[in-house]
């Protein structure tokens, strides 16, 4: 167990209980932070395997996820707030409409 | 003792030294504040308290100790308290990447006087400057209370706008020094042998606009308009709670800034050796309180912009001469061959 | 010393992940959310991308989250609370079975063999730049384009409609 390995392993715990948040919280909000943990898990585990390569391209993808993530959020955010406008609430269970 | 605790001893030190140092002129820089207020609209400031009101701060301090804390019903218990430190911290962080003067040599080791040598010295700077957000906005929501909202909200909105102008305005003295540590700016200032103000006119005149509206100071306090909202976010907290907000935001923040400006425009700690070793420090302290006196002037002799025009300002006037200012630096240096 | 500034930053991290999952309250979670992002530059610190550190604090900590904090503040609290917290049944199936799948992932990473770590070169900002501007160039000038897309997209997502 290397210190590398133990990077690597971090990253994937952080991105699994960032994907248990997503499946169990109420939300819509918490849903799309939950999302972020996600993101940053993937974070790590780029940044943590630029040290096995030895150069810095770890980092730029990484520096692309984060660029990609920040588009989201604003995204995301802005249906959120439409969701919230158009029907008053903001729970995950209640934006079933596309099923009927 | 190995390398490792040496190291962090000497690192403990300089920690203490700089806050306690900072705490203290921030206590103080209250005394200097209403002393030139005092002046400016031809009447002493406080002269009761010791000779010419010197004790007045340490008065301050215990009346505000001494206060019953309240808190009103509704409240967020936890992010009331929490935005308080989410205030303080940002703005002492800032003091950890000055370099107050060149590295000496003590007992055979190097030490430079600055706690953090590292190499994104500058980015360190915006992020804490704009972390400062935080103690605003959480400070007018966990109040439960209307006022308190809307004045953190206008506040988020100043200082988020004025980020963007900060990163680039001083982008143009990064292109020049080729570093984004501080201690290298001041180093390339000190080779070339010219202060990089004279090099940058226009990155230094936002550079101060953005730190009067980061720290909330006229022109640009909007969200404390003491007679439109009731001093806004912090209208709830009382005692040394509500002391805090003006000790992290007015003054620890404007020394910090301050201290900034001078490495990056007006070459750190650099001037003529008249008081032989300690002349870097003089210089250094001396420059620095000379912009914080500019900055406590303007506040007593200027008048404060309205709601819509900061934000204006910033988006429609400074940001795109921050960029044509990068523009030319940019060509300049590549023409002159880099 | 690596293994020990490893370990308080990763608890750190795992602390405050786990509380922005399954805290109740949406704004405790978010601020649980803001302490993960800043563990997040620590780590990158310790590993030594500092330009990534500091890009991480300025977008995540300073713009991302601060969106966060202000679309949930200006969402009135009642219709806020009919809706916090977690679903207990999911919560039960989930569990277990994400750490049988994290299970079976670090047990083949334990006992996989990796390539020999590299050395480091010292000054990673230069090294980013300059392969971020020659190599990298367009994806750089397609992530600019996929921002402006995404500003137009949200000004007109949260327009009112007159």
């Amino acid at each position: 167990m290397t210190l590398e390995k133990a990077y690597i392993l971090l990253g994937i715990l952080v991105f699994l209980m960032g994907l248990l948040g997503v499946i169990v919280r109420k939300n819509l909000i918490t849903i799309l932070v939950s999302t972020e943990i996600m993101l940053n898990g993937v974070n790590l585990v780029l940044v943590a395997v630029d040290r096995y390569l030895g150069n810095v391209e770890g980092q730029i993808f990484a520096l692309f996820v984060l660029t990609v993530a920040a588009a989201e959020v604003a995204v995301g955010l802005g249906l959120v707030v439409s969701i919230f406008r158009l029907r008053g609430y903001e729970g995950s269970s209640e934006v079933v409409h596309l099923r009927d | 003792m190995s390398e490792f605790t040496l190291s962090l001893i000497i690192t403990l030190v300089k920690i203490a030294v700089v806050l306690g140092v900072a705490m203290g002129l921030g206590a103080y820089l209250t005394w200097f504040e209403r002393k030139l207020a005092g002046h400016i609209q031809a009447r002493l400031g406080p002269t009761v308290v010791g000779p010419f009101g010197l004790l007045q701060p340490l008065a301050d301090g215990i009346k505000l100790l001494t206060k019953e804390p309240i808190i009103p019903r509704g409240a967020d218990v936890p992010v009331y308290y929490l935005a308080i430190v989410l205030a303080l911290a940002p703005a002492i962080l800032l003091f950890s990447v000055i370099p107050f003067g060149p590295g000496f040599t003590l007992l055979g080791r190097e030490i430079k006087p600055i706690i953090a040598d590292v190499n994104i010295a500058l980015l360190v700077v915006f992020a804490m400057g704009s972390l400062a957000v935080y103690g605003t906005i959480f400070s007018g929501w966990a109040s439960n209370s209307k006022y308190a909202f809307i004045g953190s909200l206008r506040k988020a909105a100043v200082i988020i706008a004025y980020e963007v102008v900060l990163g680039f305005a001083v982008l143009g003295v990064v292109l020049l020094a080729g570093t984004l540590s501080t201690t290298g700016i001041v180093q390339a200032q000190i080779d070339k042998g010219v202060w990089f103000v004279f090099y940058q006119p226009v990155a230094f005149i936002l550079f101060l606009f953005c730190m009067l509206a980061e720290s909330g100071r006229v022109p640009f306090d909007i969200q404390e308009a003491e007679a439109e909202l009731v001093t806004g976010y912090n209208v709830e907290y009382g005692g040394m709670k509500f002391g805090i907000f003006p000790l992290a935001e007015w003054y620890l923040n404007v020394m910090a800034l301050s201290a900034i400006a001078v490495v990056l425009f007006f070459g750190g700690w650099s001037g003529p050796p008249i008081l032989g070793p300690l002349s870097p420090y003089f210089w250094f302290l001396a420059k620095m309180f000379g912009l914080v006196f500019f900055v406590i002037w303007l506040h007593w002799t200027l008048p404060r912009f309205q709601a819509k025009d900061v934000t204006e300002v910033a988006w429609k006037i400074m940001l795109p001469l921050a960029l044509v200012n990068i523009i030319f630096t940019a060509v300049v240096v590549y023409m002159r061959g880099g | 010393m690596d293994w020990l500034i490893f370990g308080v930053l990763s608890l750190w991290l795992l602390i405050s992940v786990g509380g922005a999952v399954l805290v109740k309250n949406p704004i405790h979670s978010i601020l649980f959310f803001l302490s993960a992002v800043l563990a997040t530059a620590g780590l990158f610190l310790a590993l030594g991308a500092e330009l990534l550190a500091g890009l991480q604090i300025i977008i995540y900590a300073v713009a991302i989250v601060v969106f966060y904090v202000l679309v949930i503040t200006t969402i009135p609290w009642e219709k806020v609370k009919r809706f916090e917290g977690v679903y207990k049944k999911e919560l039960i199936f989930g569990v277990p079975l994400l750490l049988l799948v994290f299970a079976m992932i670090a047990y083949g990473i334990y006992r996989g063999k990796l390539h020999d770590p590299a050395i480091m070169k010292a000054d990673s900002v230069r090294d980013l730049g300059k392969t971020l501007f020659t190599s990298y160039l367009f994806p750089f000038e397609v992530a600019s384009v996929i921002l402006l897309v995404a500003m137009i997209g949200a000004i007109l997502l949260g327009r009112k409609e007159e």
